[in-house]
Protein backbone atom coordinates (compact mmCIF):
# COMPACT_ATOMS: atom_id res chain seq x y z
CA UNK A 1 0.00 0.00 0.00
CA UNK A 2 1.43 3.35 -0.94
CA UNK A 3 0.76 6.89 0.14
CA UNK A 4 -1.82 8.81 -1.85
CA UNK A 5 -2.34 12.56 -2.04
CA UNK A 6 -5.97 13.67 -1.89
CA UNK A 7 -7.88 16.89 -1.34
CA UNK A 8 -9.21 17.51 2.16
CA UNK A 9 -12.78 16.95 0.94
CA UNK A 10 -11.92 13.28 0.29
CA UNK A 11 -9.97 12.69 3.51
CA UNK A 12 -11.25 11.23 6.76
CA UNK A 13 -11.89 14.33 8.86
CA UNK A 14 -11.29 12.65 12.22
CA UNK A 15 -7.90 11.42 11.06
CA UNK A 16 -6.97 14.88 9.74
CA UNK A 17 -7.99 16.48 13.05
CA UNK A 18 -5.81 13.98 14.91
CA UNK A 19 -2.83 14.82 12.71
CA UNK A 20 -3.34 18.55 13.17
CA UNK A 21 -3.66 18.25 16.95
CA UNK A 22 -0.31 16.50 16.97
CA UNK A 23 1.21 19.16 14.76
CA UNK A 24 -0.14 22.03 16.85
CA UNK A 25 0.77 20.39 20.15
CA UNK A 26 -2.65 21.12 21.66
CA UNK A 27 -4.47 19.15 24.31
CA UNK A 28 -7.88 20.46 23.29
CA UNK A 29 -11.09 18.62 23.96
CA UNK A 30 -12.87 17.09 20.96
CA UNK A 31 -15.45 19.84 21.14
CA UNK A 32 -12.90 22.68 21.03
CA UNK A 33 -10.99 21.00 18.22
CA UNK A 34 -14.14 20.36 16.18
CA UNK A 35 -15.23 23.98 16.54
CA UNK A 36 -11.79 25.24 15.62
CA UNK A 37 -11.42 22.83 12.70
CA UNK A 38 -14.87 23.73 11.35
CA UNK A 39 -13.90 27.40 11.29
CA UNK A 40 -10.30 26.95 10.19
CA UNK A 41 -10.90 24.50 7.35
CA UNK A 42 -14.62 24.71 6.71
CA UNK A 43 -15.44 28.38 7.21
CA UNK A 44 -13.46 29.87 4.34
CA UNK A 45 -13.84 29.77 0.61
CA UNK A 46 -10.36 30.64 -0.59
CA UNK A 47 -8.37 27.63 0.49
CA UNK A 48 -6.98 24.41 -0.87
CA UNK A 49 -5.69 21.62 1.35
CA UNK A 50 -3.80 18.49 0.33
CA UNK A 51 -3.65 15.46 2.60
CA UNK A 52 -1.24 12.52 2.35
CA UNK A 53 -2.95 9.28 3.38
CA UNK A 54 -1.67 5.80 4.07
CA UNK A 55 -4.51 3.25 4.26
CA UNK A 56 -6.96 6.01 5.08
CA UNK A 57 -4.82 7.44 7.87
CA UNK A 58 -3.69 11.03 7.43
CA UNK A 59 0.10 11.15 7.59
CA UNK A 60 0.81 14.55 6.09
CA UNK A 61 -0.96 17.80 5.31
CA UNK A 62 -0.32 21.06 3.52
CA UNK A 63 -2.88 23.83 3.57
CA UNK A 64 -2.98 27.00 1.50
CA UNK A 65 -4.97 30.19 1.22
CA UNK A 66 -5.36 31.95 -2.10
CA UNK A 67 -5.63 35.67 -1.59
CA UNK A 68 -5.61 38.56 -4.05
CA UNK A 69 -2.52 40.73 -3.70
CA UNK A 70 -1.67 44.10 -5.09
CA UNK A 71 1.47 43.58 -7.14
CA UNK A 72 2.77 46.81 -8.70
CA UNK A 73 -0.73 48.25 -9.01
CA UNK A 74 -2.50 45.08 -10.22
CA UNK A 75 -4.52 42.43 -8.42
CA UNK A 76 -3.10 38.94 -8.68
CA UNK A 77 -3.89 35.78 -6.72
CA UNK A 78 -1.10 34.61 -4.44
CA UNK A 79 -1.05 31.33 -2.54
CA UNK A 80 -0.03 31.38 1.11
CA UNK A 81 0.97 27.94 2.43
CA UNK A 82 0.50 26.87 6.03
CA UNK A 83 -0.01 23.84 8.28
CA UNK A 84 2.76 21.95 6.52
CA UNK A 85 3.19 18.86 8.61
CA UNK A 86 4.14 15.25 8.08
CA UNK A 87 4.67 12.36 10.48
CA UNK A 88 8.45 11.86 10.92
CA UNK A 89 8.55 8.38 9.38
CA UNK A 90 6.94 9.75 6.20
CA UNK A 91 8.85 13.03 6.24
CA UNK A 92 12.14 11.17 5.78
CA UNK A 93 10.73 9.63 2.60
CA UNK A 94 9.83 12.95 1.07
CA UNK A 95 6.05 12.94 1.63
CA UNK A 96 6.05 16.52 2.93
CA UNK A 97 8.29 17.54 0.06
CA UNK A 98 5.88 15.93 -2.40
CA UNK A 99 2.93 17.82 -0.90
CA UNK A 100 4.77 21.09 -1.37
CA UNK A 101 5.73 20.19 -4.92
CA UNK A 102 2.07 19.58 -5.72
CA UNK A 103 1.34 23.11 -4.49
CA UNK A 104 4.32 24.48 -6.42
CA UNK A 105 2.87 23.07 -9.64
CA UNK A 106 -0.25 25.28 -9.25
CA UNK A 107 -0.33 28.47 -11.29
CA UNK A 108 -0.23 31.00 -8.43
CA UNK A 109 3.00 32.23 -6.89
CA UNK A 110 3.51 31.06 -3.29
CA UNK A 111 4.40 33.27 -0.36
CA UNK A 112 5.87 31.87 2.82
CA UNK A 113 6.62 33.91 5.93
CA UNK A 114 8.63 32.19 8.63
CA UNK A 115 8.43 28.43 8.95
CA UNK A 116 10.10 25.73 11.01
CA UNK A 117 13.85 25.06 10.80
CA UNK A 118 13.14 22.11 8.49
CA UNK A 119 11.07 24.35 6.20
CA UNK A 120 13.70 27.07 6.12
CA UNK A 121 16.34 24.48 5.29
CA UNK A 122 14.29 22.99 2.48
CA UNK A 123 12.80 25.91 0.55
CA UNK A 124 16.09 27.38 -0.75
CA UNK A 125 16.92 23.92 -2.10
CA UNK A 126 13.64 24.00 -4.00
CA UNK A 127 14.86 27.27 -5.55
CA UNK A 128 12.52 29.61 -3.70
CA UNK A 129 13.61 33.25 -3.75
CA UNK A 130 14.28 35.17 -0.57
CA UNK A 131 12.33 38.42 -0.02
CA UNK A 132 13.19 41.09 2.55
CA UNK A 133 12.56 39.93 6.10
CA UNK A 134 9.44 40.79 8.03
CA UNK A 135 10.43 42.51 11.28
CA UNK A 136 8.89 41.53 14.59
CA UNK A 137 8.07 44.15 17.17
CA UNK A 138 6.91 44.06 20.77
CA UNK A 139 5.56 46.78 23.04
CA UNK A 140 5.69 45.63 26.67
CA UNK A 141 2.86 47.36 28.52
CA UNK A 142 2.69 45.51 31.83
CA UNK A 143 5.48 43.79 33.76
CA UNK A 144 3.65 40.45 33.84
CA UNK A 145 2.97 40.37 30.13
CA UNK A 146 6.53 41.45 29.37
CA UNK A 147 8.03 38.74 31.58
CA UNK A 148 5.70 36.11 30.15
CA UNK A 149 6.51 37.15 26.57
CA UNK A 150 10.24 37.30 27.12
CA UNK A 151 10.17 34.12 29.20
CA UNK A 152 8.16 32.12 26.67
CA UNK A 153 11.25 30.19 25.80
CA UNK A 154 11.21 28.87 29.35
CA UNK A 155 7.82 27.29 28.64
CA UNK A 156 5.63 26.92 31.71
CA UNK A 157 8.40 28.36 33.91
CA UNK A 158 8.08 31.67 32.07
CA UNK A 159 4.34 31.65 32.79
CA UNK A 160 4.92 30.75 36.43
CA UNK A 161 7.43 33.59 36.76
CA UNK A 162 4.94 36.01 35.19
CA UNK A 163 2.29 35.01 37.74
CA UNK A 164 4.39 35.69 40.82
CA UNK A 165 5.78 39.12 39.95
CA UNK A 166 3.75 42.28 40.71
CA UNK A 167 1.77 43.47 37.70
CA UNK A 168 2.86 47.04 37.11
CA UNK A 169 1.45 48.91 34.16
CA UNK A 170 4.34 50.54 32.33
CA UNK A 171 2.28 52.46 29.80
CA UNK A 172 -1.27 53.78 29.72
CA UNK A 173 -1.26 56.34 26.96
CA UNK A 174 1.02 57.02 24.05
CA UNK A 175 1.74 60.28 22.29
CA UNK A 176 -0.54 59.87 19.31
CA UNK A 177 0.53 61.19 15.92
CA UNK A 178 -1.61 64.01 14.49
CA UNK A 179 -4.60 62.90 12.38
CA UNK A 180 -4.48 63.81 8.67
CA UNK A 181 -7.47 66.19 8.80
CA UNK A 182 -9.75 67.95 11.27
CA UNK A 183 -12.59 65.54 10.51
CA UNK A 184 -10.48 62.37 10.65
CA UNK A 185 -12.10 59.60 12.67
CA UNK A 186 -11.65 55.97 13.66
CA UNK A 187 -14.59 53.54 13.56
CA UNK A 188 -14.78 49.99 14.83
CA UNK A 189 -16.06 47.60 12.20
CA UNK A 190 -18.40 44.85 13.25
CA UNK A 191 -18.95 41.46 11.63
CA UNK A 192 -20.84 41.60 8.35
CA UNK A 193 -20.29 45.28 7.53
CA UNK A 194 -19.01 45.33 3.93
CA UNK A 195 -15.53 46.75 3.38
CA UNK A 196 -15.51 46.80 -0.42
CA UNK A 197 -13.85 50.22 -0.47
CA UNK A 198 -10.93 48.78 1.56
CA UNK A 199 -10.06 46.48 -1.32
CA UNK A 200 -9.19 49.48 -3.47
CA UNK A 201 -6.81 51.20 -1.11
CA UNK A 202 -3.14 50.42 -1.28
CA UNK A 203 0.06 52.36 -0.78
CA UNK A 204 2.55 49.53 -1.13
CA UNK A 205 4.07 47.87 -4.19
CA UNK A 206 3.14 44.47 -2.80
CA UNK A 207 0.38 43.92 -0.25
CA UNK A 208 -2.64 41.69 0.36
CA UNK A 209 -5.94 43.12 -0.85
CA UNK A 210 -8.53 43.27 1.90
CA UNK A 211 -11.93 41.78 1.23
CA UNK A 212 -15.11 41.39 3.24
CA UNK A 213 -15.08 37.59 3.29
CA UNK A 214 -11.60 37.22 4.77
CA UNK A 215 -12.27 39.90 7.39
CA UNK A 216 -15.57 38.23 8.28
CA UNK A 217 -13.76 34.93 8.53
CA UNK A 218 -11.35 36.39 11.09
CA UNK A 219 -14.19 38.11 12.95
CA UNK A 220 -15.98 34.78 13.37
CA UNK A 221 -12.90 32.97 14.77
CA UNK A 222 -13.53 30.67 17.75
CA UNK A 223 -12.63 31.81 21.26
CA UNK A 224 -9.29 29.97 21.35
CA UNK A 225 -7.91 32.57 18.93
CA UNK A 226 -9.24 35.54 20.89
CA UNK A 227 -11.18 38.49 19.48
CA UNK A 228 -10.39 40.20 16.19
CA UNK A 229 -10.77 43.97 16.14
CA UNK A 230 -11.06 45.83 12.87
CA UNK A 231 -10.61 49.60 12.86
CA UNK A 232 -11.54 51.75 9.86
CA UNK A 233 -9.72 55.08 9.43
CA UNK A 234 -11.62 57.90 7.72
CA UNK A 235 -10.50 61.28 6.51
CA UNK A 236 -12.65 63.79 4.59
CA UNK A 237 -15.41 61.17 4.66
CA UNK A 238 -13.40 58.48 2.85
CA UNK A 239 -11.88 55.28 4.12
CA UNK A 240 -8.10 55.78 4.04
CA UNK A 241 -6.88 52.95 6.22
CA UNK A 242 -7.69 49.75 8.04
CA UNK A 243 -6.06 47.93 10.92
CA UNK A 244 -6.79 44.38 12.03
CA UNK A 245 -5.75 43.32 15.54
CA UNK A 246 -6.28 40.37 17.81
CA UNK A 247 -6.91 40.49 21.54
CA UNK A 248 -6.47 37.47 23.75
CA UNK A 249 -6.97 36.95 27.46
CA UNK A 250 -4.17 34.82 28.84
CA UNK A 251 -3.34 33.60 32.32
CA UNK A 252 -1.37 36.76 33.11
CA UNK A 253 -3.72 39.24 31.42
CA UNK A 254 -4.48 40.60 27.99
CA UNK A 255 -2.19 40.37 25.00
CA UNK A 256 -2.66 41.96 21.60
CA UNK A 257 -1.26 41.42 18.14
CA UNK A 258 -1.52 43.97 15.36
CA UNK A 259 -2.27 41.57 12.52
CA UNK A 260 -2.25 44.07 9.67
CA UNK A 261 -2.16 47.78 8.90
CA UNK A 262 -3.31 49.03 5.54
CA UNK A 263 -3.18 52.61 4.28
CA UNK A 264 -4.09 54.56 1.18
CA UNK A 265 -0.90 56.59 1.57
CA UNK A 266 2.30 55.74 3.44
CA UNK A 267 2.20 59.02 5.39
CA UNK A 268 -1.01 57.85 7.10
CA UNK A 269 0.67 54.87 8.74
CA UNK A 270 1.93 56.84 11.79
CA UNK A 271 -1.65 57.86 12.58
CA UNK A 272 -3.08 54.39 11.95
CA UNK A 273 -0.41 52.75 14.13
CA UNK A 274 -0.86 55.27 16.96
CA UNK A 275 -4.66 54.98 17.06
CA UNK A 276 -4.51 51.19 16.87
CA UNK A 277 -2.03 50.95 19.72
CA UNK A 278 -4.05 53.32 21.89
CA UNK A 279 -7.23 51.33 21.18
CA UNK A 280 -5.47 48.12 22.27
CA UNK A 281 -4.11 49.81 25.42
CA UNK A 282 -7.62 51.01 26.26
CA UNK A 283 -8.85 47.43 25.83
CA UNK A 284 -6.34 46.25 28.46
CA UNK A 285 -3.50 44.79 26.36
CA UNK A 286 -0.50 43.96 28.55
CA UNK A 287 1.78 43.53 25.54
CA UNK A 288 1.35 44.34 21.86
CA UNK A 289 3.14 42.43 19.14
CA UNK A 290 3.36 43.13 15.43
CA UNK A 291 5.07 41.59 12.42
CA UNK A 292 5.62 43.66 9.30
CA UNK A 293 7.96 43.93 6.35
CA UNK A 294 6.95 47.55 5.72
CA UNK A 295 9.78 49.88 6.78
CA UNK A 296 7.35 52.78 7.26
CA UNK A 297 5.23 50.71 9.68
CA UNK A 298 8.45 49.64 11.42
CA UNK A 299 9.51 53.27 11.94
CA UNK A 300 6.03 54.16 13.22
CA UNK A 301 6.09 51.29 15.73
CA UNK A 302 9.59 52.12 16.95
CA UNK A 303 8.54 55.74 17.46
CA UNK A 304 5.73 54.45 19.70
CA UNK A 305 8.20 52.52 21.86
CA UNK A 306 8.10 49.08 20.24
CA UNK A 307 11.22 46.93 20.57
CA UNK A 308 12.56 45.14 17.52
CA UNK A 309 12.91 41.38 17.86
CA UNK A 310 14.36 38.63 15.70
CA UNK A 311 13.10 39.04 12.11
CA UNK A 312 11.10 36.49 10.14
CA UNK A 313 12.47 35.24 6.79
CA UNK A 314 10.17 35.53 3.79
CA UNK A 315 10.30 33.31 0.70
CA UNK A 316 8.62 33.42 -2.70
CA UNK A 317 8.07 30.72 -5.26
CA UNK A 318 7.05 30.90 -8.87
CA UNK A 319 8.58 29.06 -11.80
CA UNK A 320 8.57 32.15 -14.04
CA UNK A 321 7.39 35.26 -12.21
CA UNK A 322 10.19 37.24 -10.60
CA UNK A 323 9.82 38.01 -6.89
CA UNK A 324 8.06 41.29 -6.06
CA UNK A 325 10.14 44.37 -5.37
CA UNK A 326 9.57 47.82 -3.91
CA UNK A 327 7.86 48.46 -0.57
CA UNK A 328 6.32 45.20 0.63
CA UNK A 329 3.56 45.07 3.22
CA UNK A 330 3.72 41.52 4.52
CA UNK A 331 2.19 41.01 7.93
CA UNK A 332 0.40 38.36 9.96
CA UNK A 333 -2.62 38.74 7.66
CA UNK A 334 -1.92 35.55 5.81
CA UNK A 335 -2.46 31.86 6.09
CA UNK A 336 -3.65 31.35 9.59
CA UNK A 337 -0.67 29.69 11.25
CA UNK A 338 0.71 33.22 11.43
CA UNK A 339 -1.93 33.67 14.13
CA UNK A 340 -0.25 31.32 16.55
CA UNK A 341 -1.98 30.10 19.66
CA UNK A 342 -0.67 31.62 22.85
CA UNK B 1 18.75 9.15 -24.60
CA UNK B 2 19.38 6.84 -21.69
CA UNK B 3 17.32 3.67 -21.42
CA UNK B 4 15.26 2.91 -18.34
CA UNK B 5 17.78 0.31 -17.09
CA UNK B 6 20.68 2.68 -17.56
CA UNK B 7 18.86 5.42 -15.71
CA UNK B 8 18.05 3.02 -12.92
CA UNK B 9 21.68 1.98 -12.66
CA UNK B 10 22.80 5.61 -12.50
CA UNK B 11 20.29 6.42 -9.75
CA UNK B 12 21.33 3.33 -7.78
CA UNK B 13 25.01 4.22 -8.19
CA UNK B 14 24.39 7.78 -7.04
CA UNK B 15 22.50 6.60 -3.96
CA UNK B 16 25.30 4.20 -3.03
CA UNK B 17 27.91 6.91 -3.57
CA UNK B 18 26.01 9.31 -1.32
CA UNK B 19 25.43 6.63 1.27
CA UNK B 20 29.10 5.76 1.32
CA UNK B 21 30.05 9.39 1.78
CA UNK B 22 27.71 9.75 4.74
CA UNK B 23 27.99 6.42 6.45
CA UNK B 24 30.67 4.69 8.42
CA UNK B 25 28.66 1.46 8.63
CA UNK B 26 30.35 -1.79 7.81
CA UNK B 27 27.33 -2.87 5.73
CA UNK B 28 28.44 -0.54 2.99
CA UNK B 29 31.95 -1.91 2.99
CA UNK B 30 30.46 -5.35 2.46
CA UNK B 31 28.46 -4.07 -0.49
CA UNK B 32 24.85 -3.17 -1.02
CA UNK B 33 22.42 -4.03 -3.77
CA UNK B 34 18.83 -3.14 -4.60
CA UNK B 35 17.52 -5.62 -2.04
CA UNK B 36 19.40 -3.96 0.83
CA UNK B 37 16.91 -2.58 3.32
CA UNK B 38 17.15 1.09 4.21
CA UNK B 39 17.11 0.21 7.88
CA UNK B 40 20.29 -1.85 7.37
CA UNK B 41 22.16 1.22 6.17
CA UNK B 42 20.71 3.42 8.88
CA UNK B 43 18.49 5.49 6.65
CA UNK B 44 15.02 5.05 8.06
CA UNK B 45 13.77 7.92 10.24
CA UNK B 46 16.75 9.93 9.17
CA UNK B 47 16.92 13.43 7.84
CA UNK B 48 19.86 12.20 5.76
CA UNK B 49 17.46 10.26 3.58
CA UNK B 50 15.72 13.46 2.49
CA UNK B 51 19.13 15.01 1.78
CA UNK B 52 20.03 12.02 -0.36
CA UNK B 53 16.72 12.18 -2.22
CA UNK B 54 17.27 15.86 -3.05
CA UNK B 55 20.84 15.24 -4.10
CA UNK B 56 19.87 12.37 -6.42
CA UNK B 57 17.15 14.56 -7.94
CA UNK B 58 19.65 17.27 -8.70
CA UNK B 59 22.38 15.03 -10.07
CA UNK B 60 20.17 12.72 -12.13
CA UNK B 61 17.42 15.15 -13.30
CA UNK B 62 14.72 13.04 -11.69
CA UNK B 63 12.03 13.70 -9.13
CA UNK B 64 11.18 11.52 -6.18
CA UNK B 65 7.55 10.45 -5.94
CA UNK B 66 6.75 8.89 -2.54
CA UNK B 67 3.33 7.76 -3.81
CA UNK B 68 5.24 5.05 -5.71
CA UNK B 69 6.77 3.65 -2.53
CA UNK B 70 5.10 0.63 -0.92
CA UNK B 71 5.14 1.44 2.79
CA UNK B 72 3.80 -2.00 3.70
CA UNK B 73 6.87 -3.98 2.69
CA UNK B 74 10.43 -3.58 3.86
CA UNK B 75 11.85 -0.44 2.29
CA UNK B 76 14.83 -1.30 0.14
CA UNK B 77 17.24 0.73 -1.93
CA UNK B 78 15.50 -0.81 -4.96
CA UNK B 79 12.09 0.53 -3.87
CA UNK B 80 13.71 3.93 -3.41
CA UNK B 81 15.21 3.78 -6.92
CA UNK B 82 11.80 2.84 -8.38
CA UNK B 83 10.21 5.95 -6.91
CA UNK B 84 12.41 8.30 -8.92
CA UNK B 85 10.82 9.44 -12.15
CA UNK B 86 12.07 11.78 -14.87
CA UNK B 87 11.42 15.33 -13.64
CA UNK B 88 9.08 16.25 -16.49
CA UNK B 89 7.01 13.10 -15.95
CA UNK B 90 6.65 13.85 -12.24
CA UNK B 91 5.44 17.36 -12.95
CA UNK B 92 2.86 16.11 -15.45
CA UNK B 93 1.55 13.59 -12.90
CA UNK B 94 1.29 16.29 -10.26
CA UNK B 95 -0.77 18.64 -12.38
CA UNK B 96 -2.93 16.04 -14.10
CA UNK B 97 -6.63 16.42 -13.22
CA UNK B 98 -7.77 13.88 -10.66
Amino acid sequence: MSVSIIPLSEADRASVRQLLLRSWGRDWTDEVMERYFAWRYGGRSNGETLVACDKGRSVGILDSFIRPYWIAGRWEPVRETCDWFCLPEYQALGVGLHLMRRMMSKPEPILLLGGSNDTLDLVPRLKWARLPNAERYLLPVSTRAAVSRLGRRLGRYGDALARIIPDVRLLRRIRRPRPPSANAEVRTRTLGVPVEEAARIVAHDFAPALDTSSLDWLASAPDVLGEFVLLGFFSEGSLVGVSVSRLQTLSFGGEAQIVHMHAARLELIDWIAGETVQHLLDRGAGAIACETSCPVSGRALRALGFLRRRPVPVHWWHANKPPPSGVLNLTSLRADDALAFA
Amino acid sequence: MLGRDNKRRIIFGTIVELLTARSSRSTLAGGVDESTQLIEVGLIDSTHLLDIILEVEQRCAVEFDPTRVDFDGALTIGSLVSAFTPAAEAISAAIAPR
